[in-house]
């Protein structure tokens, strides 16, 4: 991705002290970081405590991608005054593949990420990785969902049978 | 920002095995215990796009989620089929058309050997009817049920309720048209729970003289009555039956007749009425509305909107359906050939007129023979579309429905299954949670009362 030289930029540091250097308008795409530019327009340096260096490269990943196609995009409407539908659909679908091929990870990968898109309040990438997860959970039975998630059952054969015995129905197998 | 939905669920565990299995790494083994410590918050966020089911799932995986059935968003409660009840085993289906699963579950209520109907369904109870004159009022998924005294009535033509069933203010309505020359009458059934204050013969007694009946205060009485007298035959009735039994004296467990006439020819049809703003409004077969107001006992005919068609009924009986979605009114007219359009109206409430619609926009409508029920799309693929109480086989189960984007039914029209007996029964979450005080859903009911008119 082509950086203009005139473009601020920012130094986002992880949790294990890796420092990512990216344009301010990468970094806005984090409404908390946007909140922390507009309070205090000086700052270049943010530490981000919660976010390990690999979730956060792919956090940096996702939003560069996302400001390119969103400039592209503007760079077409100046261009042609109006943006063509059919254009702008085949770059709404090439953005949405390139999600869905961004998704392939794995269950705990997903889980940082959510994380983080909610502590960066990115609304794209939460919106993103949350709807993934629901995927994951459509239609499994609780034990193939807690095996996809690799979750320990720790409620007692008591315990399990009162919260299931609550409603029944969502237990029986579909015919 | 739009919700990303892929048809087809990624996954992510088969395609990266590699990176999952690092268990000897510590920090890994950290971020392993995650998925349960996500904050109710991100939880709750999952559960917008997960069924009801999937969701009530999701809360008997660990302790850490075994709160999170009460997150349970309301809406995700979108419309089961609940369908052919099998008197044999006692047991009811239960169609999913947005998961395209089926569900049974056994009711002790359904081992009969009388008939059963479904009327009407509301916040999650559903009214059933047994041979002639039984009839319930049942929560599934609680498996609640209340029977309401007997109406001997077999010509109803459709009952429906305010308030919540188990609590005092529960009252049931059951509407009849009358087919006279004019079509002007209507015959209202209702019925209100006894109140159940104890008095020294204590509760056990009370329930033992088992007032369930209904009061034939028949059309004779009323012929000789006159029917100004006859709308308070209620009233004094219970005066009577006050006096008559003295153990009960604070009990009244009966059904009351009473005749309403608006002076407008009114041509009623079988689907149920929508109560909205504490009023019952039925639609006609020429796209008429009437309303009937439970408190004041009393019925009028609206004189806007007009007709949709000034004829003598022009729509089939039973394939006029009349919604509610967000304090709007629509009402549905389906034609029983696929060649015609299905015809769908909106209620202009500034100009108090009809106004077509051609497009239904991220509303879903479920209709049916008795009872229709409009939600917003549970996904996009829902949207402007109209679902029918019926299936496609073929390759697994999938709901029929009509699209308002190319007024064509889906799969098909011809050649799909129809359940005899059925009812559009939409879950309601917060009915689960049986601690649930009664009050709270019915403050929620009157905080959105408004007048239409």
């Amino acid at each position: 991705m082509a950086r203009s030289s005139t473009e601020n930029m920012i130094t986002l540091m992880s949790s294990d002290g890796e420092e990512f250097m990216v344009t301010e308008k990468v970094a806005r795409e984090c409404t908390t970081i946007r909140n922390m530019l507009e309070d205090d327009c000086v700052i270049t340096n943010i530490p981000l405590p919660n976010v390990t260096s690999d979730i956060l490269s792919m956090v940096i990943e996702y939003c560069m991608e996302h400001v390119a196609a969103a400039e592209k995009a503007a760079a077409e409407t100046a261009e042609k005054g109006s943006s063509s539908a059919p254009a702008a659909a085949k770059a709404n679908k090439d953005l949405e593949e390139w999600d869905k091929a961004f998704m392939n990870v794995d269950v705990y990968t997903l889980c940082d990420l959510i994380l983080a898109a909610n502590y960066l309040n990115v609304s794209g990438l939460l919106d993103l990785t949350i709807q993934t997860a629901a995927n994951l959970i459509k239609g499994k039975s609780p034990e193939q969902i807690r095996k996809t998630f690799h979750i320990q059952n720790d409620l007692s054969l008591e315990e399990e049978e009162k919260i299931r015995s609550q409603t029944p129905w969502a237990f029986e197998k579909s015919e | 920002m739009q919700a990303i939905e892929f048809e087809t669920p990624l996954d992510v565990v088969e395609l990266n095995k590699d990176r999952v299995i690092i268990e000897e790494n510590q920090e890994r083994n950290q971020i392993l215990r995650q998925w349960t410590d996500l904050p109710i918050e991100m939880v709750e966020l999952l559960f917008q796009r997960l069924s009801l089911v999937d969701c009530l799932r999701v809360s008997t995986l660990c302790k850490a989620w075994a709160s999170t059935s009460q997150s349970v968003p309301e809406e995700n409660a979108w419309p089961w089929l609940m369908h052919s009840p099998d008197v044999f085993n006692g047991k009811c289906k239960f169609f999913d058309p947005v998961c395209g699963k089926e569900y049974s579950l056994e009711m002790d209520v359904l081992f009969t050997n009388q008939q059963i109907a479904f009327h009407s369904s509301r916040d999650g109870w559903v009214v059933m009817s047994e041979g002639d004159e039984a009839i319930y009022v049942l929560n599934p998924l609680t498996k609640e049920m209340i029977e309401l005294p007997g109406l001997d009535c077999p010509c109803y033509n459709c009952i429906s309720f305010t308030g919540v069933p188990t609590s005092p203010d529960f009252r049931a309505f059951a509407f009849y048209f009358e087919y006279d020359d004019n079509d002007k009458m209507v015959k209202i059934y209702s019925y209100r729970p006894g109140q159940k204050e104890l008095t020294e013969t204590g509760q056990e007694e009370l329930t033992e003289t088992g007032q369930e009946e209904w009061t034939e205060t028949g059309q004779d009485e009323f012929t000789e009555t006159g029917q100004e007298e006859f709308t308070e035959t209620g009233q004094e009735e219970l005066t009577e039956t006050d006096q008559e039994e003295e153990l009960t004296e604070t009990v009244q467990e009966e059904w009351t007749e009473t005749i309403l006439e608006s002076g407008i020819q009114f041509c009623g049809t079988i689907n149920n009425p929508v109560f909205l703003h504490g009023e019952f409004y039925c639609l006609d077969r020429r796209g008429q509305l009437g309303v009937f107001n439970p408190d004041e006992m009393t019925w009028r005919v609206l004189t806007k909107p007009e007709p949709i068609c000034s004829d003598v009924p022009c729509y089939a009986y039973a394939c006029c359906s009349l919604v509610e979605i967000q304090g709007d009114l629509i009402a549905v007219f389906r034609p029983d050939t696929p060649l015609k359009p299905i015809e769908v109206y909106k209620l202009d409430r500034s100009k108090m007129a009809w106004s077509e619609v051609d497009n239904l926009g991220d509303i879903t409508i479920f209709v049916g023979f008795r009872n229709s029920i409009a939600v917003p799309s549970p996904l996009k693929r829902f949207r402007n579309s109209i679902y029918f109480p019926k299936f496609d086989d073929r390759e697994h189960r999938n709901g029929v429905f009509y699209s308002m984007d190319d007024h064509q039914y889906h799969p098909r029209f011809y050649g799909v299954e129809q359940p005899t007996t059925y009812v559009w029964f939409q879950p309601n979450k917060l009915l689960l949670q049986k601690d649930m005080d009664a009050e709270t859903s019915s403050l929620q009911d009157e905080s959105s009362l408004k007048t239409l008119n």
